[in-house]
């Protein structure tokens, strides 16, 4: 009976080998996960469309961190110039959530901006006279970026902290270019259908 | 006497606990309170996994988040409950916790819950208490077992085990696939409330007895889960989401009976645990993310039991501990952590008559990171009559800071926020004070009453840093809160009838934190429990009930955007189950199972699966 058993137990000790060799292969066992590669969408920086009534769209790609996105209201497209301080090629600079216009601090190009809050773009027919602003430095405040006309009031947006999420407020911007060319826009969201974020869209028209 | 009568009886006296002193006791004799789910529990509450198992358990709360399901003690959250597996920690934390889910019922021999502090004999996490899953071994010379259960959300459960039981050695191996479609309890958006899953698993458990004084116990398991789900961002990106984890341990127990009692255990073990997170937005890929988890947890222990004279067992341990964790969220992607502790307790019996123990115990740990941390308990048990039981604890946690608070640095790219670790962090500290009482008027009747008192100082809270820009916030670990949790639990079991046992629980806890003044997010103040458990003398039929009332749960979110958070209360529920089971003979038995009779759930608050009806076939020869 004794014997019988040793012989038994004899074979056991395998066991904890079995199992030795089983976690050394654990790390290969599951395949590496990747992500699906999804097509369509991304064709540019900026990408302008008509959107009736003689309306424009711009979608805008600001996601980089470390660039402004240049864009013109005349080539409708990005522009990029070598010295943006010093360039009148350009009209709005994007960057994240921050907008900036071609005039004061931020360039020569003697744009300035005036803020119609709570109005809608059908409204405005007829460029304002007055209440332009220019980008001025950046005041004591709760950011680093210039203060331009779409910071002004707290900034072009709702910041909501339940989900971190950025929705646009009902402003319409009359941009007042350095020749007196004077374009309407609002800013339609921060996001991209896919709802990426740093995305801005803008629908807009000259007056 | 019979098994049957053993645990109809009011109380299972002769059932053996480790968890409370670290040393084998019966759980009538123990001297630290302790409550066990035993092997029949587990077998008729119809649970396929530990989280399912804790569900109606008194005083324990079960919180549900993107991390799985935790458990809650004395008005803390899961992250100050210390999980165990054969009495060693294993790895696979995320966000602090571990997913109960994950443990399947086929493993598990018995659950030992003990309460409060016991940071004194486990070190950190210890401090709203422990829960010790025991796996199973062999019992019988031969053994054989399975169970197929199929049910709603296309749940599937099928698990097997075999196992060989002899004089000088035993072996069990089980295995089980455990599946389902996980369930959405908000259509009105493509997101998922509850992941659809699939889990794999094995494991083994062996014991050698070359000799009647040795005994060396080898448990290996390998479990394999993914899972999937829709998950929405505030920008309205619509991302797939697919978790796959890996766990594999194993574990060394070499034992030696010493003369007259005392004893000598080591152990080792090692765990390693590999998450892959992959998100995967629809229409564009600027989102797409893809992280890779690896963590290890090495650890030796050594724990001599010394019986000195009738009236001292004293234990001292010791433990070495390692853990390491790879993962792209942590700055420079990589920690790692040792920590050795040594611990003494004397269990000092001063009267046998009159049941007087006094267990006195101190640890001290020494981490890499905080350095020294010391902390002691000291507990008292006193049986004035044989009727009564009279129990007080003293003690200190500590829980330290995990690699998330001290080395994160985490963008959520979608929404735009910042949290980042800090190195400086100490550890978590609380002081505990319990006392309970336990009476058993009769032998059918158990009555127990137990007060809890936890003060934590240096809590580990996200601050806000004074930020430089206005969408992304900057958040920093520091050791800035404090909090309070005062409660009292309330048990009976009483077995009017053979076959007939009906257990009731209430629970108070209130809980504040003091940086908020507001009760612990999450935490209800009132929780009852009733189970009633019938088993036919005889017949082979047997049904149980179960019901948890769980009352308003306060959350805090900052819906307004002022920068003070709102509190929103989750209404009170009730979770409701019944499962009914005839033995067909031959080992066999049939149920039919009805879980969360009442539908409780909401998307928002409690992602709870809709009332669903399974059945299914179980065999044990």
């Amino acid at each position: 009976m004794r014997n019988h058993s040793k012989t038994r137990a004899g074979t056991v000790p395998l066991r904890p080998d079995i199992s030795l060799v089983l976690l050394a292969s654990l790390a290969a066992c599951a395949d590496d996960l990747v992500p699906e590669a999804s097509t369509g969408g991304e064709n540019g920086r900026v990408v302008t469309e008509a959107s009736g009534n003689g309306e424009l769209t711009t979608r805008v790609d600001a996601s980089d961190r470390e660039r402004w996105v240049y864009f013109s209201f005349v080539s409708r497209a990005e522009v990029t110039p070598d010295d943006p301080e010093n360039d009148g090629d350009w009209h709005l600079g994007l960057q994240r959530f921050s907008i900036i216009t071609n005039g004061g601090v931020s360039g020569s190009g003697g744009a300035a901006v005036a803020i119609l809050s709570g109005a809608t773009l059908a409204d405005v027919t007829v460029a304002p006279v007055d209440g332009y602003v220019e980008d001025r430095p950046d005041a004591d405040d709760d950011d680093t970026v210039v203060d331009s006309a779409f910071a002004e009031g707290g900034g072009w947006y709702d910041y909501d902290p339940s989900d971190n999420t950025l929705s646009p407020k009902q402003i319409v911007y009359v941009f007042r270019s350095g020749d007196g060319r004077h374009y309407k826009l609002e800013i339609l969201d921060y996001y991209d259908t896919a709802g990426t974020g740093a995305h801005p869209s803008f629908v807009w028209a000259e007056l | 006497m019979e098994p049957q009568a053993i645990s109809d009886g009011a109380h299972a006296v002769e059932a053996i606990v480790v968890t409370g002193s670290r040393t084998e006791r019966p759980l009538g004799e123990a001297p630290v309170a302790t409550e066990i789910i035993s092997e029949q529990d587990i077998a008729e509450s119809g649970a396929q996994d530990l989280a399912e198992l804790l569900e109606g358990q008194p005083g324990l709360y079960l919180d549900r988040s993107f991390a799985g399901t935790s458990p809650m003690l004395q008005g803390l959250p899961a992250d100050y409950t210390l999980i165990l597996v054969d009495g060693v920690r294993v790895p696979g934390r995320v966000g602090g916790v571990l997913d109960l889910q994950r443990f399947p019922i086929e493993d598990i021999e018995r659950v030992e819950i003990v309460r409060g502090a016991s940071s004194a004999l486990y070190g950190s996490d210890a401090i709203a208490g422990v829960i010790n899953v025991i796996t199973r071994t062999a019992q019988r010379p031969l053994e054989l077992s399975g169970s197929g259960s199929v049910g709603a959300y296309r749940n599937i459960d099928l698990s097997g085990a075999a196992g060989l039981h002899r004089r000088r050695w035993s072996t069990r191996i089980a295995a089980g696939r455990h599946s389902g479609d996980g369930f959405d309890l908000d259509p009105s958006d493509v997101a998922t409330s509850q992941s659809a899953f699939e889990q794999y698993n094995v494991r083994n458990q062996t014991r050698l007895l070359p000799n009647d004084s040795f005994a060396l116990t080898v448990s290996t398991e390998y479990l394999r889960r993914d899972r999937e789900g829709v998950d929405l961002s505030g920008g309205g990106a619509v991302f797939d989401r697919h978790n796959s984890t890996e766990t594999g341990s194993i574990l060394l127990r070499p034992e030696w009976d010493l003369r007259e009692g005392s004893r000598l255990k080591l152990w080792s073990s090692l765990g390693t645990f590999r998450d892959q997170f992959l998100l995967d937005q629809r229409d564009s890929d600027a989102l797409d993310e893809r992280q890779e988890t690896r963590e290890r947890i090495g650890q030796l222990g050594a724990q001599l039991d010394l019986l000195l004279g009738s009236a001292h067992l004293v234990s001292i341990g010791s433990e070495a501990w390692h853990e390491s964790l790879d993962t792209e969220r942590l700055v420079g992607g990589t920690g790692d952590r040792t920590r050795g502790a040594l611990y003494v307790q004397d269990e000092w019996t001063l009267s046998e008559a009159r049941l007087l123990v006094l267990l006195p115990g101190a640890r001290l740990d020494l981490d890499s990171q905080f350095g020294l941390h010391v902390t002691p308990r000291a507990a008292l048990r006193f049986d004035p009559i044989s009727e009564l039981t009279f129990r007080v604890s003293y003690a200190w946690g500590f829980k330290a800071p995990d690699f998330r608070e001290l080395y994160l640095l985490f963008e959520n790219p979608s929404a735009g926020y910042l949290v980042e670790g800090s190195s400086e962090l100490e550890p978590e500290t609380s002081t505990h004070l319990s006392i309970g009482l336990e009476y058993r008027p009769r032998p059918r009747v158990w009555l127990s009453l137990q007060g809890f008192w936890n003060e934590l100082t240096d809590r580990i809270s996200t601050d806000l840093v004074p930020g430089d820009e206005v969408g992304p916030r900057r958040f920093r670990y520091r050791n800035i809160d404090s909090a309070r949790t005062l409660g009292a639990e309330a048990s009976a079991r009483i077995t009017p009838l053979p076959g007939l046992r009906l257990d009731l629980s209430y629970a108070l806890a209130h809980t504040r934190d003091a940086a908020s003044d507001q009760p612990i997010s999450g935490q209800p103040l009132h929780r009852a429990t009733l189970s009633v458990r019938y088993r036919a003398p005889g017949v082979g039929f047997e049904t149980s009930s179960r019901a948890a009332i769980v009352g308003n749960r306060p959350f805090f979110q900052d819906t307004d955007g002022d920068g003070a958070s709102e509190r929103r209360d989750s209404h009170a529920y009730a979770s409701v189950d019944v499962r009914v089971s005839q033995a067909l003979g031959y080992g066999f038995r049939s149920f039919v199972l009805a879980e969360n009779m009442l539908d409780a759930g909401d998307a928002e608050f409690l992602p709870l699966q809709p009332r669903t009806f399974s059945g299914g076939a179980s065999f044990d020869y």
